[in-house]
């Protein structure tokens, strides 16, 4: 199926070659790098089949991350298939100066951001960190106090301004590369420094005395 | 090094995941206390973050991608955005608007502008020319105003004068419309004396120097009442006829429907031995419909210099231009005089 968002060849062609770095975009670390750029040609001449593989690959990741921001699972999930369906439609403006992976995750962040703030002013979450699985232990008493110590961290990472926080969520919870955030944020790598040094900063006070 | 080197070098330090701490930022956080406990504060939070971020990412459900395809599939829509962007993009749209209808109702009102009902004169001494040159009786005039244009009048002659003297309330004045206040409005009277006033006797009483105050709308009142104002004493070949500044200032005055007294002291600042700036030589009749390029200061002599009309009485006229910078707007008309005296 061939959608709206076919571009001229000549685009294409940059993702073949050096312009974006494999480190800087956002892939499984075993997705073979010629059948992503082989869907991603596809996807970007209209093959909706293709586009929507590509995301089934990247979906976890970007569920993931919006879970986190957003906090609820229904609503992570209808902002991941939101963003899926904004990328599709706008896939002609995809001007190529980052992998699609890229491009897909940003739309979702930027969607989840917005969804998190109209939840923000309604009922703050402060468990929304703390999504995942539990990690098996085998002593409780070490599993409870690393459990009361992640709520801990959680909360205060949630009182974290929203820049900051976001590029937290990103760097140790989503672990991805300064130069990936600063790809998926829009901003430069020194402002991803700096955001997170007065986060780390921030956090020392907030949690003095109990780490 | 600086404390503020330093810390620039730790936030990249941690940023690179290195494990190696630069030699020089090692010997600094050995000398500088603070930095040393800076740089323990987040060392010690970039490991409780690792450690805490190491937990196992939420499970995401496996059909997202495929529920997004089968919503597409259904044509079901993007959805729309949010209201507070639209409300946004509709506010600006709105300033928009209103800043065009605003920018554009300036324009029309400016005299330079492109409004319709703004006539302009250009050249104003050719158009005053054709103005006075016009011989038809008033009666006539008042059914077909003169078009200020270029086109030679029906008489040919250019030096013509008014046939007659005309009661005032017969006098009727080519006007066009005012422009409406402006700033940039420069406001110059021009009052002309025709040279068939020759002797002293006949010369008109100041109280009946008035201009119609139809000419003076008022509009046009605001309008002097906040620019300049000058009034020139009527350049005539024949000095005895000229009547002098303060009867000119007085008629004017007397004429203007608001009585300002900055008008009064503009006025009042011109003697009548003012040097007034050189004029072209009295028009030549065969060329009264060539245009001039306006000046700064207008003045008009003499529309006759000779000739049959010279013995024509005539009527004074009265010359209100409005100029914006090279578009002037030209009033015209006549001084009307009470009780059929002559200048």
């Amino acid at each position: 199926m061939h959608g709206p968002g076919a571009i001229a060849a000549p685009r294409w062609l940059q993702l073949f070659g050096s312009d974006v770095p494999p480190e800087r975009s956002i892939d499984r670390p075993n997705a073979p790098r010629l059948e992503e750029d082989a869907l991603t040609l596809r996807a970007l001449a209209g093959d909706t089949d293709a586009f929507f593989a590509l995301a089934e690959r990247h979906q976890a990741r970007m569920y993931s991350a919006v879970l986190r921001i957003v906090g609820d699972a229904h609503e992570a999930e209808d902002v991941v298939q939101d963003a899926l369906l904004r990328a599709h439609s706008k896939l002609k403006t995809f001007r190529a100066e980052a992998a699609l992976s890229t491009w897909l995750y940003r739309i979702a962040i930027n969607l989840a951001l917005r969804r998190a703030r109209r939840r923000r002013r309604q009922a703050l979450q402060h468990e929304a960190l703390l999504c995942g699985p539990e990690t098996p232990t085998a002593d409780p008493a070490a599993a409870a106090q690393l459990r009361q110590r992640r709520e801990t961290i959680s909360n205060a990472v949630q009182s974290l301004p929203e820049k900051q926080r976001v590029c937290v969520l990103l760097r140790y919870f989503e672990h991805h590369s300064y130069d990936q955030i600063a790809d998926v944020l829009g901003i430069s790598i020194g402002t991803v420094c700096s955001r997170l040094y007065h986060a780390r900063g921030r956090l020392a006070r907030l949690l003095e005395g109990q780490l | 090094m600086k404390c503020r080197h330093a810390r620039k070098i730790i936030a990249e330090h941690l940023a690179r995941d290195d494990h190696d701490v630069p030699d020089e930022l090692t010997a600094h956080l050995a000398d500088c206390a603070r930095c040393a406990g800076l740089w323990h504060e987040q060392v010690r939070i970039h490991t409780a973050l690792t450690d805490v971020g190491a937990a196992p990412a939420p499970a995401a459900p496996a059909d997202l991608a495929q529920r997004a395809h089968r919503r597409l599939l259904e044509g079901e829509r993007i959805p729309p955005a949010p209201l507070r962007v639209v409300l946004v993009y509709a506010s600006l749209a709105a300033v928009v608007a209103i800043g065009a209808i605003a920018i554009f109702t300036n324009r029309a009102r400016l005299p330079g502008g492109t409004a319709p009902y703004v006539a302009r004169v250009d050249p104003v001494r050719g158009a005053v020319r054709h103005a006075a040159s016009d011989r038809r009786p008033a009666s006539d005039r008042d059914e077909q105003p003169v078009p200020h244009d270029k086109t030679p009048s029906p008489g040919g002659t250019g030096n013509s004068l008014p046939v007659s003297p005309r009661p005032a309330e017969d006098a009727r004045v080519d006007q066009q419309p005012v422009p409406p206040e402006s700033d940039q409005i420069d406001l110059l009277i021009i009052v002309w004396a025709p040279p068939a006033v020759t002797t002293d006797e006949q010369r008109i009483p100041e109280n009946n120097w008035r201009p119609h105050t139809d000419l003076l709308s008022p509009r046009s009142a605001d309008v002097v009442a906040r620019t300049t104002l000058v009034a020139s004493p009527v350049r005539s070949p024949h000095p005895s006829a000229e009547p002098s500044v303060p009867s000119v200032r007085s008629a004017i005055f007397a004429a203007l429907p608001v009585q300002s007294m900055d008008v009064v002291a503009e006025l009042t600042s011109v003697p009548a031995d003012t040097e007034l700036p050189e004029t072209e030589s009295p028009p030549d009749p065969a060329s009264s419909d060539v245009t001039t390029a306006p000046e700064p200061v207008m003045i008009v002599d003499s529309l006759s210099s000779g000739g049959e009309d010279d013995e024509q009485p005539c009527e004074p006229e009265i010359l209100l231009c409005v100029h914006d910078g090279d578009d002037p707007v030209l009033l015209c008309g006549e001084l009307g005089l009470g009780g059929g005296g002559l200048i």
